[in-house]
């Protein structure tokens, strides 16, 4: 099969996955337990019949679940995502300010756990139950067990407030404003618009919101490919690759590293699209205004327009992932691409 | 790792003198320290005082606060949170205001010149506004707007309607400075409602340019909301919203032309830091002027730290115990001896000092201090006495009995309190006595609401934050037949009700003192609520912060604040 035809396949599949996902999730929320009417009235209006009729018809809970799935798509397809019921924001605004802060962090934090997770897997296999292995794997460890809000407080108390080296929670410094939204992405807009003053500062407030976020990804990452490499290493292709006369630095980058990649690049795709919707307390303990807490706090309040907002979203990045690396596996084994 | 070692690391980093080895050992002692507090280690670790380093000129504020979750709007048809009535306050005006909330009597003209003329039966009510007032947009300020603004009110028909909706029938403007408001009854705690921010006065010309409407259909029609949250202001306040970012910071200009006296800030920012202690560090660190969340157990480093200063006030918030009055589904508490021996059973100074560790009071009953009548009730209030609670639950002969205690799961009461560990411990408390058992039952947050809210639960936990600075916000939620707390209880005593129609129309202090003296005494031994503490508002701010002070209603009253270089 040819490469075009396996990516066609694969959108086909993308869609039908999509549809799928916005119907079970338009079902499920709806047959939780709770009301997100309830819980947005207050005390004193509790029972009042004519506010919570006014809310009910404002965003449309008033018609029959058909209906209502209906006039979702309907809007849907005109780019109405709808309000949020407990923000009482346009739910399409909400994703185009978040996906582009969660890209971002979530994007420097891959950077983090590639460049920190592929050359210690390498060093570990490389040197494989010598002490750089044992080290390598040490830290690996670290980064996949150390919970995620206790690094990030512990390095806030550390780097923020004792020695003061990096900034605090938060996106931007003090005061500052954001150079004008090309992207939303603010690093990159600020190199757009050439404001180093503000590139300069959000990048500084990216150095360890990145690292909490990326050290699970660095962890898994480093294991995954130690353990592929190791593999590799031992496999006959290598030894002919040796018996030739090659050097060692093409055996592993021209042979072995190439065939360890592959499962490599499977857990990266499905480590990139965690991290676009789970960084719920990274997002937190940085005060970052990412997808994962607005996904978070729509479930808890039972939003249905912002709940089914995030889950498209979220749905359309983990298809787009698995697109991208079902791509590189047929880039990288053309033997995939025609199975 | 010892706390000395660990000590002496923070006292290194704090010079700044570390090679690489000494730093990687004191990283180490930051990740060890939590986990030594935690698992028991001796005495708690306090980070020793620093002066910290100024990131924020004098003429601006800046407050830490969790946004993201407690922000919508300063738009005074929709507003109803709590956390940003202090930017609203500053940003609307109402008719009335309350500087001091520790002394909720005490209210002030803000845009009326004067209190309220009322006529011989007490049902019509004349205001005179205050002439000159300008918006900031320029706009001068008349009646017409104060009709607008709470039209609009009524029919957007969200959470603060009621504020113009239940209280009268018609508002209309008699001149351009006069507006005639025409009661449903007669009602003494006109001022205080008069005086809540929903009720504040906005620019009718500039909202209805931008999509306001106070037509009855305007909770489907009004789209200002938008507008405003884009950053924009119709008020006339001393501040004004230039930027509104609830992800990022919202900040309040200085209106050069305001009517009254200049403010001395020239901006107030407020910075989204979501977790609370990120919140004390920032102004630790120099980032912020104040933390809006205290954790009630580092309160006490705040104060040893001569950087920093703690703010602290009343607060009208209660945490309750509410227990169904009817057979179904109260079963043994729908017995009032059930419910008085519970009283007696839990440990309220456990509580107060050992949980709240002193941020806390504990009221007699269902109204805080320092409400009218509650100082005279103090000696009302349920005190621990288990024999007493043994003897009052013999008593009720309801025999071995079991109450399933339901609670929002994961979420904190009033004043940050877990729910978990208060519940853990009033089962404790309560299970001392013979032939009773407690099963805790937590519920998903908003299933209990709902189920709370209809009357389903036995036996659960709430809490509740005033509308206005009135007794009568209290007495009658949570006593009247059929109306709010109340009715998810079953609550009904027709002598309540019937005082609570005498209280609200009585305009003489000393007796309407005592109209509510009875209504409490008698919830009070009618025990269909249980009042577990009144948390004391806290606030972390840099030494250098005056002025600023904590509010029952507005959350901080910064009118009056100002900075030290």
């Amino acid at each position: 099969m040819g490469l075009w035809a396996f990516i066609a396949r694969r959108i086909v599949l993308a869609m039908f996955v999509l549809v799928v996902v916005s119907i079970a999730t338009f079902l499920l929320a709806h047959a939780v337990p709770g009301d997100p009417i309830t819980a947005i009235m207050s005390e004193r209006q509790a029972n009042n019949e004519e506010v919570r009729a006014a809310l009910e018809k404002r965003w449309g809970l008033d018609q029959p679940l058909p209906v209502q799935y209906l006039y979702y798509v309907n809007n849907l397809r005109q780019g109405d995502w709808g309000e949020s019921i407990s923000r009482r924001t346009p739910v399409a605004q909400e994703l185009r300010d978040r996906v582009p802060a969660t890209l971002e962090l979530a994007g420097f934090a891959m950077m983090f756990a590639i460049v920190v997770g592929v050359p210690l897997g390498i060093v570990s296999a490389l040197n494989h139950d010598r002490w750089p292995d044992h080290v390598a794997r040490f830290v690996t460890l670290i980064g996949t067990s150390i919970p995620v809000f206790w690094l990030g407080l512990v390095l806030l108390y550390v780097f923020f407030y004792r020695l003061e080296w990096l900034p605090g929670p938060g996106r931007l410094d003090v005061g500052m404003k954001a150079p004008p939204t090309i992207t939303g992405i603010v690093t990159f807009d600020a190199l757009l618009h050439r404001d180093w003053e503000v590139l300069f500062a959000a990048l500084k407030r990216l150095v360890l919101p990145a690292i909490v976020l990326g050290s699970f990804a660095m962890g898994i990452i480093a294991r995954m490919l130690r353990s592929s490499l190791l593999a590799s290493l031992g496999d006959d292709y290598v030894r002919t690759a040796r018996a030739k006369g090659l050097g060692e630095r093409s055996v592993v980058t021209g042979h072995a590293l190439r065939n360890a990649l592959i499962p490599t690049v499977t857990v990266l795709g499905l480590t990139t699209a965690g991290l676009l919707a789970g960084a719920v307390l990274t997002e937190t303990i940085f005060s970052w205004p990412g997808l994962g807490s607005f996904a978070v706090s729509a479930a808890i309040k039972l939003d249905y327009p912002a709940l089914l907002g995030v889950t498209l979203i979220v749905a359309v990045i983990y298809v787009l992932i698995n697109l991208l690396v079902d791509i590189m596996y047929g880039l990288l084994d053309p033997r995939i691409r025609s199975s | 790792m010892t706390d000395a070692r660990f000590q002496h690391y923070l006292r290194r980093l704090d010079r700044g003198r570390f090679n690489r080895r000494q730093l990687m050992g004191g990283a180490a002692a930051a990740v060890a320290a939590p986990m030594s507090a935690r698992l028991g280690a001796s005495g708690a670790i306090a980070a020793p005082a620093r002066a910290p380093r100024r990131q924020i000129d004098a003429s601006t504020l800046v407050i830490a606060d969790n946004l993201r979750d407690n922000w919508i709007t300063l738009d005074p048809g929709w507003i109803y949170e709590i956390n940003s009535q202090a930017a609203m306050i500053l940003n609307y005006e109402p008719l009335y205001i309350l500087p001091d909330s520790s002394k909720p009597t005490e209210f002030e003209p803000l845009l009326a010149t004067e209190m309220p003329t009322v006529s011989d039966d007490g049902m019509e009510v004349t205001i005179p506004l205050r002439p000159g007032v300008s918006f900031h947009s320029g706009n001068e300020m008349t009646a017409d707007d104060l009709v607008f603004s709470w039209t609009r009110l009524k029919n957007i028909k969200f959470q603060a309607s009621f504020l113009a909706l239940d209280y009268w029938t018609a508002v209309e403007a008699v001149d351009p400075l006069t507006v005639k408001i025409t009661l449903v009854s007669p009602n003494a705690a006109l001022v205080p409602i008069l005086a809540s921010t929903p009720l504040a006065i906005s620019d009718s010309k500039l909202l209805i340019e931008n999509g306001a409407t106070d037509a009855e259909d305007a909770d489907q029609s009004d789209t200002a909301r938008e507008w405003i949250n884009a950053g924009n202001s119709a008020g006339t306040g001393p501040y004004m919203l230039t930027a509104w970012d609830i992800e990022g910071e919202v900040i309040l200009e200085r209106n050069p032309n305001y009517w009254g006296e200049a403010p001395a800030l020239e901006r107030i920012i407020w910075r989204n830091i979501v977790d609370p202690n990120s919140q004390l560090q920032a102004v630790q660190a120099g980032e912020a002027d104040l933390a809006y969340a205290l954790d009630p157990d580092v309160a006490g480093s705040v104060t040893e730290d001569e950087n920093l200063q703690l703010i602290t006030g009343p607060s009208l918030a209660i945490e309750y115990l509410a227990m169904h009055t009817q057979e179904d589904p109260g079963g043994p508490v729908s017995n009032k001896l059930v419910r008085q021996a519970l009283g007696h059973a839990i440990d309220y100074d456990g509580i107060v000092n050992d949980l709240m560790k002193g941020a806390a009071i504990q009221p007699a009953t269902i109204a805080p201090e320092p409400l009218l009548a509650t100082v005279e009730v103090q000696d009302l209030k349920y005190t621990t006495d288990v024999a007493r609670a043994q003897e009052l639950f013999d008593e009720s002969g309801v025999g071995p009995a079991e109450i399933t205690f339901s609670y929002a799961a994961g979420s904190s009461g009033e004043g940050g309190l877990d729910l978990e560990t208060l519940c853990t411990k009033l089962q404790a408390d309560l299970e001392q006595i013979e032939g009773l058992t407690v099963t805790l039952n937590p519920m998903d947050p908003a299933v209990r609401l709902e189920d709370y809210r209809a009357g389903l639960l036995q036996f659960t936990v709430s809490g509740w934050t005033p509308d206005y600075t009135d007794i009568h916000t209290y007495a009658e939620p949570f006593g009247r037949t059929d109306t709010a707390a109340a009715r998810r209880v079953g609550y009904s005593n027709p002598d309540v009700d019937a005082m609570l129609d005498a209280g609200i129309a009585e305009m003489d202090p000393e007796a309407r003192t005592q109209i509510y003296i009875d209504i409490l005494t008698q919830i009070i031994e009618d025990a269909p609520f249980l009042v577990l503490y009144q948390p004391v508002d806290q606030k972390a701010a840099s030494a250098n912060v005056q002025g600023v002070a904590t509010h029952s209603v507005y959350q901080l009253y910064l009118r009056n604040a100002s900075k030290t270089a």
